[in-house]
């Protein structure tokens, strides 16, 4: 009996590389599930975490604290009635008061320039001048408006 | 003869066919596995190659062995507000246990290190504990998680953890008579945690409210001002989509800490919105108008008599402020006339005024998906007297519920609400059969005189500029053992805005308001409640973002029929302004 026929050989050869190849992937297998069975407690415990921290997150953003935080840090106070405007041009102009900027960087303490209250007449005679913006830089503010407007309806 | 017979071969005896049949045998078996393995094969290609491209975009179903059985829900739902802010959640929170005997002669530095981690415990106390001579002892429920991690680190054997289940309620005091709360036992004990308490513990879904915190906070903050201002005993306070009977804020104070509820406070537990029930004062003016407008439609011209004050056997119906004359029907809400408001009644007639009332929805408990409702107190027996006392808001009693909703009825334009605290707007579209309770045109009288009230009359301090405010002052004189207190009063006021096609409800309520030096003393709705609703219509537009009213449509429509008392009013207005 010729026990070492090319034949023979060559079935061991891929029975031992099939068994092999068999217990590799059920091997790795076995590696994903327990790797996917962390995962997924892992999941569990950020999704408990995620629960607690939105919790905070309402807890923390609670209007009476929000409220409380921005009148004592940032001199906020509650919203009322006259604050909601009909359209964009109700605005009022935001015009540069030099004036004001100059009082208002300069410090206190320094002193060396008087402040915009303690001005002069004649610089009080100045300020009104730049409240009123002249007509055409207010036609090109509410042309700039418009094409704002025109732009985000458009998309 | 059967050739592949076993005694065939044994029988023939020669060898050579014995060897043909045998390879016969082996060519048929090989050819059998050659043919399964070949179904195998083809059946392999056509599962993975071309039934596996179909299904490539299929759901895939794992077989795995690691596929967790679905979890099952073991903590309540959640309950939200209308922006998915969080109301009520129930938390996994651990609690410390120790067993004494597994601790034994550690427990001294055991207690020197549970101490390191909680502070507020005391040596002695922690020893004596892991002392005891028992299997079981609680150190702490409730833990932080960073407390349970210090715990860890230590890692002492003796020491475990139980998960325990916490509901926290995140906005504390805010909603609390809306929301309600749970017993230690995760069991609802009010409001909402109540109503819904089976579906809250079997449901995955969130209890979406109609709730909106932002104006929630901003109603409880000015009723809480105005309360503490006038020195009141307590408040209440609404605000509600006239259309579609959301709740979107409501309050009763004094309000509780959910988190801890004790028996002490049955009067914070109290829930004055929907469970109590008073007697409303004038705000019920509100619908003896609309019955005789929608009765006997009446023009602005009719006139009643308020010279005299009316006698009814022992009791004499008189004026809060007497006009002495013959009023029109816009003077007489605008006055606030109990004598013109008791002569309409009677005009309507006592059985048609009362079907009007109990069509509104005044005469049965609301329904609402809290379990605070309260039943309101209608006279048993009706007579000519009630009528008269009821045309005035005395003698019956509803709750702020019953008042808003009915109120709104009438001024969304006729068509009944249903009051409800659960948005969800499939049902909301289906439910809505609409029953119409007062016809487009008397609503929209009554939206002109609410507005008259507020340009022209008490409720003057009502206003937002830009919003045509609508409203009605009620001050009713608390009644104790059968009499009525001068001096203890509820004053109220129901605003509707804007008052040409209404959005919101705003309910104001203050027990018992003192008179202050801002006020010259006086402590009735258009000084106390007034002010608060007006403030209160201030944030709820800056938060809806509403855009003020270009005109005011409704201002000054019915001036036509209030100009008799021109020298008069003129006179009293001057006085009350240069009062203050």
């Amino acid at each position: 009996m010729r026990l070492f026929r090319i034949s023979n050989l060559l079935s061991l050869v891929l029975a031992t590389f099939f068994g092999v190849l068999l217990f590799w992937t059920s091997q790795s297998v076995q590696t994903k599930e327990s790797e996917l069975a962390k995962a997924r407690k892992n999941l569990v415990r950020e999704q408990e975490t995620v629960r607690v921290l939105s919790v905070e997150w309402d807890y923390l953003n609670r209007p009476q604290r929000l409220e409380k935080l921005a009148s004592e840090q940032l001199g906020m106070k509650p919203a009322g009635g006259k604050g909601v405007l009909r359209a964009v041009s109700d605005i009022p102009e935001p015009v540069d008061l030099p004036v004001m900027d100059e009082s208002y960087t300069q410090p206190v303490s320094f002193g060396a320039q008087p402040t915009a209250r303690d001005r002069t007449p004649e610089s009080a005679v100045a300020v009104p001048e730049t409240v009123a913006p002249s007509r055409v830089e207010k036609q090109s503010f509410d042309r700039l408006i418009q094409s704002l407007d025109a732009e985000s309806g458009a998309q | 003869m059967y050739p592949f017979n076993r005694t065939s071969i044994h029988l023939s005896g020669q060898k050579r066919s014995a060897l043909d049949m045998a390879r016969g045998r082996l060519m048929l078996l090989s050819l059998f596995f050659i043919l399964t393995y070949l179904i195998v094969a083809a059946r392999i290609v056509d599962l993975t190659i071309i039934q596996g491209e179909l299904k490539k975009n299929e759901e895939t179903v794992s077989y795995l062995e690691a596929e967790p059985v679905r979890p099952k829900k073991n903590h309540r739902a959640d309950i939200l507000d209308r922006n998915g802010i969080i109301l009520a959640r129930s938390l996994k929170t651990s609690s410390l246990y120790a067993d004494p005997l597994v601790i034994g002669k550690n427990a001294e530095t055991v207690a020197r290190d549970l101490v390191g981690i909680f502070p507020e415990m005391t040596y002695g106390e922690v020893l004596k504990k892991l002392q005891e001579k028992r299997r079981f002892v609680w150190i702490k429920r409730n833990m932080t998680p960073d407390d349970q991690y210090r715990i860890l680190q230590i890692g002492h054997p003796g020491l475990g953890f139980q998960e325990e289940q916490r509901r926290i309620y995140p906005q504390g005091a805010l909603a609390s008579h809306l929301v309600g709360y749970t017993s230690i036992d995760d069991h609802g004990l009010g409001g909402l945690e109540s109503g819904f308490d089976k579906l809250l513990m079997n449901g995955d879904e969130p209890l979406l409210t109609t709730i909106d915190i932002r104006i929630q906070h901003a109603l409880r903050r000015e009723l809480a001002s105005a309360v503490k201002k006038f020195s009141g005993v307590a408040g209440a306070g609404m605000v509600m989509d006239v259309n579609t009977g959301e709740i979107l804020a409501a309050t009763s104070l004094p309000d509780f800490d959910p988190h801890k509820v004790t028996d002490k406070d049955k009067d914070a537990l109290f829930n004055r919105l929907t469970l109590g029930v008073f007697e409303p004062g004038s705000t019920f003016k509100i619908f003896t108008t609309a019955a005789v407008i929608e009765n006997l439609s009446v023009g602005m011209d009719k006139t009643y008599d308020a010279r005299e004050p009316i006698k009814v056997g022992r009791f004499r119906i008189s004026d809060f402020h007497p006009e002495r004359r013959i009023m029109t029907v816009p003077e007489v809400f605008m006055h606030s006339s109990n004598i013109g408001s008791v002569r309409m009644a009677l005009d309507v007639g006592t059985d048609p005024f009362r079907h009007f009332l109990a069509d509104l929805g005044l005469f049965r408990a609301p329904e609402i998906e809290i379990p605070e409702v309260g039943a309101p107190l209608v006279p048993r027996q009706w007579k000519e007297i009630n009528t008269m006392t009821v045309a005035f808001g005395h003698g019956v009693a509803v709750s702020p519920l019953q008042l808003v909703t009915a109120a709104s009825s009438i001024m969304n334009g006729g068509i009944l609400v249903k009051p409800t605290l659960v948005l969800d707007k499939s049902m909301a579209e289906k439910d809505r059969k609409s029953v119409r309770v007062v016809s487009e045109k008397t609503a929209h009288r009554m939206r002109q005189l609410m507005r008259l009230n507020v340009t022209n009359g008490s409720g003057g301090k009502a206003e937002v500029k830009g919003y045509n405010v609508g409203g009605k002052t009620g001050t009713a004189e608390k009644d104790s053992g059968g009499r009525y207190e001068k001096n203890k009063l509820r004053s109220s006021f129901i605003a509707f805005f804007p008052a040409e096609n209404p959005r919101y409800a705003v309910y104001i309520l203050v027990d018992e308001p003192k008179g202050i030096k801002e006020t010259y003393g006086y402590a009735t709705a258009g000084w106390v409640a007034a002010p608060t609703a007006a403030r209160v219509i201030e944030s709820v537009v800056a938060i809806e973002g509403m855009k003020p009213q270009e005109n005011d449509e409704l201002g000054g429509t019915l001036s036509a029929y209030v100009k008799t008392k021109e020298q008069i009013a003129k006179e009293r207005q001057l006085a009350s302004f240069t009062a203050h």
